[in-house]
């Protein structure tokens, strides 16, 4: 594909052209956006750019077009750069103007000369968002994305910093804009080989591990500030061009930009006494890391991912073969799932209703302060031990991303959950509740002991609170604290029933205790094959996302049940029991893959209640044989 | 400023705009005049003072003076504002004795374009602005170097007066003609001249920050009078203009090509290096600048009050909220003062989720709007702050409320009583790790100066962290004596609590406080207590079930407002300007109201009842202020008392005996009851005559009359009822009959509150409650002795007619009995 050649790895010279030959005063970056996007239409062509999740920096080109796909974590203040600069030719004096538009360096040849101050260069302000790749993220997700794509993966042979280097020039070297890479490159050789070395070794393993701690130069490398421990991938500063890009933190997004990896970005100062005053060590570690580990990405386009799952299409309202075949086998899926998740609590049918309509819930809407939606459950009892990792493998096979987060004393008085405000290094360092919406958080009750809770403790716990009561996460920015609402269904499992909050308590009655849960779990991957797996997650995600609509009758007879249970006894049904019945009437409608809930579904939801609410009045019952 | 080679230039350009600002300005400092006074001169004439360099110019006088003037220093103010100091200079020079090479500078205030940090933009580069912010970071203050002093190291010529901005620049080259020296300079430092330099960041304040965004900051730089001014976590105004300094590594390049103009600054970066950035000269050049401003003035703020801003900020007038308005929002808060059902409005469009309850938001609404606060003439400060405590069942939708509350006003904080000790609600002191220096850490009641503290599940706290907080609640302090900090901190913050009630629901038959597991201390510093109870009722039932069917089918928009959250926040902020002071009418009133309230707490069973103390008349003062700031009026008027005691009444804090139920048989009425107090249970403990002027009051709550008495209440009657027969049983007391019938002691009762009586139908309703207290202090209590014909009646003849009139027997005192009122 020629065409596509051009633009994909040389984009910088196509938006030289585009910028040059558009009407004065016309709006560059629409132009250079309506370009792309022409050149990107349908899904197909997406799948044709690299995407810097899956490939590692060295096998991408720099300048060129890249995919990658985000969460934002953070986002920096606006940068004002040259939009416009004039250079001059010391050969002939000729003088042109350039764009400094998706790019951090100028670009001049060596016998040309930059004007910074020409009266005609044109300063413009852009955004830095701190990306990261989507923090729990299903292992399927990723080898799904990988798979789609259509540049053959080449096996990285190359991860020596020279072979590298080399690679680069050659591809650039030819170009008709001489480039600043001939003296990047000695700058790399002049003894800075130390944290870079490091770097590229990373960069060499098919999946680069970012957090790398184990590397030589770990005490090097800066902090890429994932908000889950242990999570590898590529952060990136994303370069947003747009105003008003509508962009909120914690947005998962999907950006095709121009890869900026220019080693000149890097920051050297801190070998020599150089005392900066614009920036403490700890800022410039945090906005200027260093390219190799930090790329930097010029947005063309941006857009927000409602979902996450490769086997679906981006837009789920619009008609799909896909999602059709989904929804014409509804039934059977629920069942198999169902089937699945029974097994997976040791035979507790109603607790894998309930927590198949955990599966789909999501905050659909906000009623002021309140979300709907929602339904975090807490499923106890003796057999909860040592299945809170096995159940989240489980979840994390079926749902795009889940995080499995242990309550224990010690973890909860020393974690900071919630993000908080660095000032040193002014920016936002994450917590793991800072989560992009939709994942999945189990919370293992079952590691809890005896103890004091310290300061620290009773904020991590209130901030759990919060997630589960109002979908809230605090995040603290020391002078003031901020409330940032987030989506994310809440699972606990607990001996007995849990200390936080949650909407719906079910004790397991599990049908028979297996001797050893790993073994039992194990058993039910014979079942789960890639192909009925890949069904029964977009299953989910169908579901999660149909829309939903109650008649009148059915709304008629919802409030009749209100009135009558509390005819009786105000105790029966307060308000909050009839929020979640109006959840699970939702969730259980959209469990069957429908949009209107039928009588027999609001039957199905009472009887599920009324057995739920007699197992919570019941003493825990000895299980069964 | 100019860079060292213009200095070095002998035929410099004149900047003719700037001469000619020089001059206008010098004319302003002459020529102004308030009241025949030179203004500015002994402003000026201060400056002769070692220590002072600054002179503070109010940006109004100039504008009166020199429009033109005016609008120059407004849109460049970068470029005129070296020769805005100059002419300080020459002015200072005309008037005093100072030394030559004193360096003088202008700082204005009360500048109008006020900008929110994230409306700096490239366009508002070298304009004056003024932007308010949250300080988070303070530098230490440097010495800048203004102008430099250069000795050359080849030829010892020294090269005076190099200009300096942001960077160290040295001269180009020697002037020395035959010495070509470039580089080899060395600063005199003794002969060079020196400012204060200090660099702060600020960060964009909560109520301007769009949801979902990270707060921005900025880097504001600051110079001579203006260090030191501002701490880490004041809220300022900035008053000064934004500039742009290179980022870093593209600063110090090999000299290629010119550095940034003068305009576009180089950021005051230290000695040039080489080494790996030489590759910058190779034609690689960063292309990102970062943003700072630079201000001139700095001044404590928590201004900037639209957008959901501030609910209070008490410097403020409401003319000058007015000012600030747009001419549409001035224009809705005017209509919403004009509103007639303001009240009701108000309380539906600040809760629209939340079905009934209305006194509470009705409650809850005042204390947003909240009292005056006073300052006695000893000195004593008198809380304006209203605080609120709702008690209530579980699932009675308390914690909506004030999340409610925290959502709408940004100064308000959530906490949770269950997750909160007395520190984390106070203020701690707390080492830091790496400094190992004390530091005290702001709790939820000081993050909430100046706003509303909720507090849920207030109940959970330790009584020990409740008592902590008794502080806050009346003198709005904290004092803090810990590890050697000694440190009293502002906490002027309404608090708005939940509890549950002990055992889970609020059983009726027990008085408030035996309902609550709260210290009496703490229970008399809130001003309103509402007690929401889970009743069940069909009609209501089905609203609620209605409500909550929409919100989840999204069949309508369910939250319906008739005044938007920020037409709210912005006409309390308004309103909360006034100062309305209480009128005679209203004054009388209260005194009456409060003779009322205390006369009923003495009458009663003294010894177990809440005292009526001062607090509750503050209480219902600073209700009645709210009332009054409500309607932004003035004063405070009898019909603001009247709301205000109604509230009050509604929500007394008495530590009553269980009520009477004085027809437990009464299964029909008892459900109607049971309709009425849907939120209040208080409402049936009202004594009878406070009950009458409350139905004055409340027309839109009309209370059905219960058979239903406080203990307090039935003591009062009975023991009115045992003095009266003594008084007849020593009257009579040579005469046989000693006795009094029934229906002359009932008679004799209604006739004693003849006067308070107004309809026939209340005649009616006294007289059942009388006729079954009688029969209570008869059957249950046996106090009363009903002599019937086959009793002790030593007089025959009188034997028949009781026979006759069974259902009137003569009634004796139980002669044990003791009146013990």
């Amino acid at each position: 594909m020629p065409g596509v050649e051009n633009w994909a790895e040389k984009p910088l010279n196509i938006i030289q052209n585009i910028i040059d030959h558009l009407p004065s005063g016309s709006n560059e970056i629409s132009g250079v956006k309506d370009y792309f996007s022409k050149k990107l239409q349908g899904e197909e062509a997406l799948e044709w750019i690299p995407s810097i999740n899956s490939r590692a920096l060295h096998q991408v080109a720099a300048d060129s077009v890249v995919r990658y796909r985000c969460m934002v974590q953070d986002m920096f203040d606006p940068e004002l750069y040259l939009a416009r600069f004039k250079v001059t030719s010391r050969k002939n004096g000729e003088s042109a103007f350039r764009s400094g538009r998706y790019r951090d360096v100028a670009s001049c040849a060596p016998d040309e000369e930059i004007h910074m101050d020409d009266p005609g260069n044109v300063t413009c302000e852009r955004q830095t968002l701190y990306c990261v790749p989507v923090p729990g993220e299903a292992t399927w997700v990723k080898d799904l994305y990988t798979k789609q794509s259509r540049i053959p993966s080449t096996p990285s042979t190359s991860s020596s910093p020279a072979c590298r280097k080399r690679a680069r020039d050659d591809e650039t070297g030819d170009g008709d804009v001489h480039r600043g890479s001939n003296g990047s490159e000695c700058a790399a050789s002049n003894g800075h080989a130390g944290p870079r070395g490091g770097a590229a070794g990373t960069g060499g393993n098919p999946a680069p591990s970012g957090i790398a701690g184990g590397g030589g130069g770990a005490s090097q490398l800066p902090d890429l500030n994932f908000p889950l421990p242990g999570e590898q991938g590529t952060a990136c500063l994303v370069k947003v061009y747009e105003e008003d890009n509508g962009l909120k933190v914690n947005d998962v997004i999907e950006v095709v930009g121009i890869l900026s990896v220019d080693p000149s970005m890097a920051d050297f100062t801190n070998d020599q006494n150089e005392q900066d005053v614009t920036m403490t060590a700890a800022e410039r570690a945090a906005h200027t890391p260093p390219p190799s580990l930090v790329p930097r990405l010029h947005a063309v386009l941006i857009r927000k991912l409602a979902h996450n799952n490769p086997l679906l299409p981006h837009n789920l309202s619009a008609k799909h073969q896909a999602i059709e075949t989904i929804r014409s086998e509804a039934a059977t899926l629920r069942t198999q799932l169902l089937s699945v998740l029974e097994h997976a609590l040791c035979g507790d049918g109603l607790a894998a209703e309930f927590l198949l309509c955990h599966l789909v819930s999501n905050v659909y809407s906000w009623a002021d302060v309140m979300p709907l939606g929602k339904l975090a459950v807490n499923l106890s009892g003796p057999v909860t031990q040592g299945m809170a990792p096995l159940l989240q493998q489980l979840i994390a096979g079926l749902s795009t991303q889940s995080h499995l987060l242990p309550i224990s004393l010690n973890k909860m008085n020393s974690l900071c959950l919630s993000p908080h405000k660095d000032y040193e290094a002014n920016r936002l360092r994450s917590g793991q509740l800072q989560l992009s919406p939709g994942t999945h958080l189990v919370l293992d009750e079952t590691a809890l002991e005896n103890g004091q809770l310290q300061p620290q403790g009773v904020k991590n716990v209130t901030a759990l609170g919060n997630v589960i009561q109002w979908q809230k996460v605090t995040y603290d920015f020391n002078f003031h604290t901020q409330d940032f609402i987030t989506d994310l269904p809440v699972l606990v499992l607990s001996e007995g029933e849990s200390f936080l909050p949650k909407d719906l308590h079910l004790p397991l009655r599990p049908t028979s205790v297996p001797e050893d849960l790993q073994t039992h779990y194990a058993g039910m991957s014979a079942q789960m094959t890639e192909e009925v797996l890949n069904k029964l997650r977009a299953f989910i995600t169908v579901c999660r996302s149909t829309q939903y609509a109650v008649n009148e009758d059915i709304q008629k007879a919802l409030q009749e049940e209100f009135v009558t249970a509390r005819k009786d006894d105000p105790s029966a049904m307060s308000v909050n029991d009839f929020h979640r019945l109006l959840s699970l009437v939702r969730l259980l409608t959209l469990s069957h893959c429908q949009a209107e809930c039928t009588p027999q579904i609001l039957n199905r939801v009472l009887e599920m209640e009324r057995e739920r609410r007699s197992r919570t009045h019941a003493p825990p019952a000895a299980p069964a044989n | 400023m100019d860079v060292a080679e213009q200095a070095v230039k002998t035929n410099q350009v004149k900047d003719q705009v700037g001469e000619r600002c020089l001059k206008l300005f010098q004319d302003f400092l002459e020529e102004f005049r308030v009241d025949g006074d030179a203004k500015y001169l002994t402003l000026v004439q201060e400056l002769v003072r070692p220590e002072r360099n600054t002179l503070t110019v109010s940006f109004k006088d100039l504008e009166t003076f020199n429009q033109q003037l005016c609008t120059t220093v407004l849109e460049e103010y970068y470029r005129v504002y070296p020769y805005l100091c100059r002419a300080v200079r020459n002015y200072a020079r005309d008037w005093g004795q100072i030394p030559a090479s004193k360096e003088f500078y202008i700082s204005f205030t009360e500048v109008p374009s006020q900008l929110k940090v994230r409306e700096l933009t490239t366009a508002k580069i070298g304009t004056l602005l003024r932007i308010t912010g949250q300080v988070v970071r303070t530098h230490p203050v440097h010495p800048e170097l203004v102008s430099g002093t250069f000795l050359c190291l080849d030829c010892r010529t020294v090269i005076k007066d190099v200009e300096q901005q942001f960077k160290y620049t040295q001269p180009t080259i020697c002037r020395n003609p035959v010495c070509n020296n470039r580089a080899r300079f060395m600063l005199d430092v003794n002969k060079s001249r020196f400012v204060d330099f200090q660099k702060v960041r600020i960060q964009e304040t909560q109520a301007e920050l769009p949801r979902g965004s990270i707060p921005r900051s900025v880097e504001v730089v600051l110079r001579a009078e203006a260090v030191e001014t501002a701490q880490a976590g004041d809220k300022c105004d900035f008053i000064g203009t934004l500039i742009v300094v290179p980022d870093v590594g593209s600063i110090s390049t090999g000299g290629a090509s010119a550095e940034s103009s003068s305009r576009v600054n180089g950021a005051r970066d230290g000695y040039e290096s080489e080494g790996v950035r030489g590759l910058k000269a190779l034609g690689v050049r960063d292309l990102t600048y970062r943003m700072a401003f630079l201000a001139c003035t700095v001044t404590p703020t928590s201004a900037r009050a639209f957008g959901g801003g501030e609910l209070r900020d008490e410097e403020l007038t409401a003319e000058m909220i007015k000012k600030r308005m747009t001419d549409e929002e001035w224009q809705t808060v005017y209509d919403m003062s004009q509103d007639k059902n303001l009240y009701h409005n108000l309380c539906s469009s600040l809760f629209p989720t939340i079905h009934g309850n209305d006194e509470v938001k009705r409650g809850i609404l005042l204390m947003l709007f909240g009292g005056v606060p006073k300052v006695t003439t000893e000195g004593t400060h008198l809380r304006g702050d209203i605080n609120v405590c709702v008690v209530g069942d579980p699932s009675t939708a308390k914690s909506q409320l004030l999340k409610q509350v925290e959502e709408f006003s940004p100064r308000a904080v959530y906490t949770s009583g269950k997750a909160s000790t007395a520190a984390g609600l106070t203020a701690a002191v707390v080492r830091d790790e790496e400094s190992y220096e004390f530091v005290i850490e702001a709790g939820a009641l000081m993050l909430a100066d100046n706003g509303v503290c909720c507090i849920d599940e207030f109940d959970k706290m330790d009584p020990k962290d409740q008592v902590a907080i008794h502080e806050a609640m009346e003198q709005q302090t904290i004092s803090i004596t810990k590890a050697g900090v000694k440190a009293t901190l502002n906490a002027r913050t309404s608090i708005l609590a939940a509890a549950n009630p002990v055992g889970g629901r609020y059983d009726r038959s027990r008085s408030l406080k035996q309902n609550l597991s709260m210290s009496a201390p703490i229970m008399s510093r809130f001003d309103l207590f509402f007690v929401l109870v889970d009743e069940c009722n069909e009609v209501t039932d089905y609203a609620i079930a209605r409500r909550i069917v929409d919100l989840h089918s999204r069949l309508e928009k369910s939250v319906e407002r008739v005044y938007s959250v920020d037409d709210i926040s912005r006409y309390i902020l308004f309103a909360r300007q006034f100062r309305p002071r209480i009128n005679k009418e209203a004054q009388e009133y209260m005194i009456e109201e409060y003779k009322h309230l205390r006369q009923r707490d003495c009458t009663g069973a003294g010894k177990s009842s809440w005292r009526i103390t001062v607090r509750q008349l503050e209480s219902m003062i600073r209700l009645s202020e709210s009332m009054a700031r409500m309607h932004c009026q003035e004063e405070v008027q009898p019909k603001h008392v009247k709301e205000a005691f109604r509230l009050l009444n509604k929500s007394i804090i008495r530590v009553e005996q269980p009520d009477i139920h004085l027809e437990e048989e009464g299964q029909e009425e008892a459900e109607q009851q049971m309709e009425v107090d849907q939120d209040t249970p208080q409402r049936e403990s009202q004594p009878v005559n406070g009950e009458r002027e409350e139905g004055g009051a409340s027309p839109t709550s009309q209370p059905k009359r219960s058979l239903k008495l406080s203990y307090e209440e039935y003591r009062q009657l009975g023991n009115l009822l045992v003095l009266h027969m003594r008084k007849k049983e020593e009257d009579n007391a040579d005469e046989s009959d000693s006795g009094l019938r029934k229906s002359d002691l009932i008679g004799w009762y209604l006739k004693e509150i003849e006067g308070e009586i107004e309809s026939e139908q209340e005649l009616l309703e006294k007289k059942t409650v009388v006729e079954k207290v009688v029969d209570r202090l008869i059957h249950v209590d046996n106090v009363f002795i009903e002599l019937k014909q086959a009793g002790l009646q030593p007089q025959r003849k009188h034997g028949e007619e009781t026979l006759t009139r069974d259902e009137d027997p003569i009634l004796v005192v139980h002669p044990n009995f003791v009146v013990d009122a």
